[in-house]
């Protein structure tokens, strides 16, 4: 069903985008960037609509000089920024969603890969968050770094350096990890 | 400078266990019915001139070509599919009722002995099992007796412990349907049991961990999630100082199963010291 125009649309060339077009078309790009950056899962929904709200407040200012998704970056940046910081005072517990697979190997792929994804999280929660949106960025969403420069607006040099600086961190956590794990079994198998 | 290559592409010379920390990071998306739900949400905090009702929404996107009309009647499903559940785990952690505000698709959930030795799902009730009864919300479930927690039985050996699926052999259920959404139930109620064992153990309580394993091993002495279970029994003895009793379990388990996703972490208990 054709929408009537939206009040506030965002003029990108030829093209006029409504909040509603947005949306849909960005959200999936908006979550994962949010959980990237360290949102926790029963933040994400309140955040994700954080950004929208601030997307919708500032149509008219946008002027589309950069690329939406630049635009959208940067509001993630502060939203996350702002519930990382508000989570961190609170002391929250995580959340866990319920578990989708229906069936036992789907089920077993699915707790492991959760658990895999918490200790990716707790080894990222150790960098800063302009390390991390970098780091998520070429490791996991796999933009080029000069893609990185224009959505974190900063220089290509400094997107190399903290992509260096969080992979040495990342690197380190993960060596960390497995001597921690052999630490804990010759530990308990010399209490024996 | 030299163009840096990702960690995750071939001949990065990354290490697997990175590799597997960066493909969970990597293989991360929304859940089912997010989309629709939060932009419900989000349309309640917008004006109406610019946020239409949900149900009058309808907008053409390159993301889903469905529209939001028909995400957000999907979404209305998934937040109540999410509800349902999420009454469900915090039941399970709470081991309380939860209030009235029952929908009519809910699923009974009464305590139960043990089951029938072959795979099935519909027990009767015990006798010396307290008469607490409550029911669950469960979106798209029928009506349906399932169980909580059986009696307990006899503590089984790490060699006997019933693994993941073990259909074979048992007789077809009459009721496919009904044993499919039994077995759904059940594998969703093992789960909040791990889960909750899992936290206990990453916030360092591994006598907590192991208590709730057992718990969870008398609650369901047929289990679906039976490795996990093992798994995790495991990993708590470690952490408790049991190593000894560790290392025989986890000889016995990758023993019997070699292929198991767990196989490769145990090994390394199971390694003689």
């Amino acid at each position: 069903m054709a929408l009537s125009p939206s009040p506030h649309t965002l003029n990108l060339g030829a093209m006029s985008q409504s909040i509603e077009t947005i949306y849909a078309d960005h959200f999936q790009f908006v979550w994962r960037v949010l959980r990237r950056l360290g949102v926790q899962e029963q933040d994400a929904s309140d955040a994700v609509q954080d950004v929208f709200l601030v997307v919708h407040r500032k149509l008219p200012e946008f002027r589309g000089d950069s690329k939406i998704t630049t635009w959208l970056f940067s509001i993630c940046m502060r939203v996350a920024s702002e519930r990382r910081r508000v989570a961190h005072l609170r002391h929250e517990l995580a959340f866990e969603s319920p578990l989708e697979a229906t069936s036992p190997g789907d089920l077993t792929e699915e707790l492991e890969q959760r658990e895999l994804f918490a200790e990716l999280e707790r080894i990222l929660d150790q960098l800063s968050l302009e390390q991390r949106a970098v780091f998520t960025l070429f490791e996991l969403e796999g933009h080029r770094c000069e893609d990185i420069a224009e959505l974190v607006g900063a220089p290509l040099g400094t997107v190399y350096s903290r992509l260096r600086l969080a992979r040495a961190a990342f690197q380190k956590a993960v060596e960390r990890r497995r001597t921690r794990q052999d630490f804990d079994i010759r530990a308990a198998g010399v209490s024996m | 400078m030299t163009k840096p290559q990702m960690l995750l592409s071939h001949g990065s010379g990354a290490l697997p266990e990175e590799r597997r920390l960066l493909s969970a990071g990597a293989a991360l998306s929304p859940p089912p019915g997010a989309q629709a739900a939060i932009w419900a949400g989000l349309a309640a905090r917008l004006p109406p001139s610019v946020a239409p009702a949900p149900e009058t929404t309808g907008v053409s996107s390159t993301a889903n070509g469905a529209g939001l009309t028909g995400l957000v009647k999907s979404g209305l499903v998934g937040v109540a599919l999410g509800l349902g559940v999420a009454g469900g785990a915090k039941l399970a952690l709470d081991d309380a009722p939860p209030a009235a505000a029952l929908r009519p698709n809910t699923v009974a959930v009464t305590p139960a002995p043990p089951p029938a030795p072959a795979e099935t799902q519909a027990r009767t009730v015990a006798p010396d099992v307290p008469a607490a009864k409550f029911e669950i919300e469960r979106n798209n479930a029928r009506p349906r007796a399932t169980t909580v927690a059986a009696p307990p039985t006899e503590v089984e050996d790490s060699e006997q412990v019933d693994m993941l699926p073990s259909v074979a052999g048992s007789a077809p259920p009459k009721d496919a349907e009904e044993a499919a959404a039994a077995r759904t139930s059940q594998l969703r109620e093992e789960s909040l049991s791990l889960r909750r064992a899992r936290s206990a153990l990453h916030a360092g309580n591994a006598i907590l961990a192991l208590a709730l394993l057992e718990e969870a091993q008398r609650a369901f002495p047929r289990p679906i999630l039976g490795q996990e279970r093992e798994a995790l029994s495991i990993e708590a003895l470690v952490k408790s100082g049991a190593m000894s009793a560790a290392r025989q379990r986890a000889q016995a388990f990758v023993t019997r199963y070699p292929q198991s996703p767990h196989s490769d972490r145990l090994r390394r208990i199971a390694a003689p010291r």
